[in-house]
């Protein structure tokens, strides 16, 4: 569908029930105050869903939250708290890094969980020995695979929210949405 | 109580949820599922313009199955190309 910006006329146009999608969608953020573009983005990396939330737009802020929220704590569940780790795993942690949990969580896990996390990555001792444990079991092939690969997928769909919630607080996708139901009503009628 | 049930009880017991892996070595595999799940419901949840449960679910299952598939021949054609003809 080709981008179609309203003029004043063509608002007038719309009838008043197809007029409301910036409303169903609730606030965007041009009526929160402030600068609220980014106060959306920052919580939307926060918890991911809530830049939904604070724009309103409820049911879609908890499906995303619950979703994306879910697939991140499913990945730690399955592979520990190692599978979040940048300096073992740093193109994977590109992706988790969108995730704002997981940057917290690897600073607490290298700052608080590991015996030695200075030592040389991938050596016995960043692992954790049996004599200098870490607090945490590392875990190795699959769940480390499967794990990783839940945290990085979740952090990649936040960066897919991001884009939604810069979109939905310029106004942009509503003008659009707006845009679409004016050209099937004319095409109606 | 047979030797199965009693290691998956010990197992149970001993794991620490966060701080322990799961033995999944077994069943990997079957975790693509929730994953292709949880995109296609992100996707769809951003692309649909007022989002209602029944649309919802039926067009992030449509998507969910559209993905599975790719990827089920994508498997097929590099097992065809390992395992067949041996590349």
């Amino acid at each position: 569908m080709p981008e179609k910006h309203l003029s004043k006329q063509d608002e007038k146009k719309m009838p008043q029930g197809e007029h409301s999608d910036e409303n169903s969608q609730g606030n965007t953020g041009e009526n929160a105050g402030g600068n609220p573009n980014l106060r959306c983005l920052f919580l939307a990396w926060l918890i991911p869903g809530l830049g939904h939330l604070y724009m309103g737009d409820i049911k879609r802020g908890l499906i995303l939250c619950i979703t994306i929220s879910g697939l991140f704590i499913s990945g730690l569940l399955i592979g520990g708290v190692g599978v979040v780790d940048y300096k073992l795993n740093k193109a994977w942690f590109f992706g988790q890094m969108f995730n704002g949990p997981a940057v917290v969580l690897a600073i607490v896990r290298s700052k608080t969980l590991m015996t030695y996390p200075d030592a040389p990555v991938a050596t016995s001792r960043y692992f954790g020995t049996p004599h200098e444990p870490n607090a945490y079991a590392p875990s190795f092939g699959r769940p480390n695979e499967i794990g990783i690969l839940y945290t990085a997928l979740a952090g990649l769909l936040n960066l897919f929210i991001f884009y939604d919630v810069w979109d939905r607080s310029q106004g942009r996708k509503a003008r659009k949405n707006n845009a679409a139901q004016l050209e099937s009503s004319q095409v109606n009628t | 109580m047979n030797t199965t049930l009693i290691g998956i009880c010990q197992m149970t017991l001993a794991y620490r949820p966060f701080l322990d892996p799961l033995a999944v070595d077994r069943y990997w595999l079957w975790l693509l599922l929730p994953l292709i799940i949880a995109i296609a419901v992100v996707y769809k949840t951003v692309k649909i313009p007022n989002p209602q449960w029944g649309v919802m679910t039926a067009q992030s299952l449509t998507l969910a199955a559209q993905i599975f598939a790719v990827m089920a021949g994508a498997a097929a054609f590099l097992l065809f190309l390992t395992e067949i003809i041996g590349l």
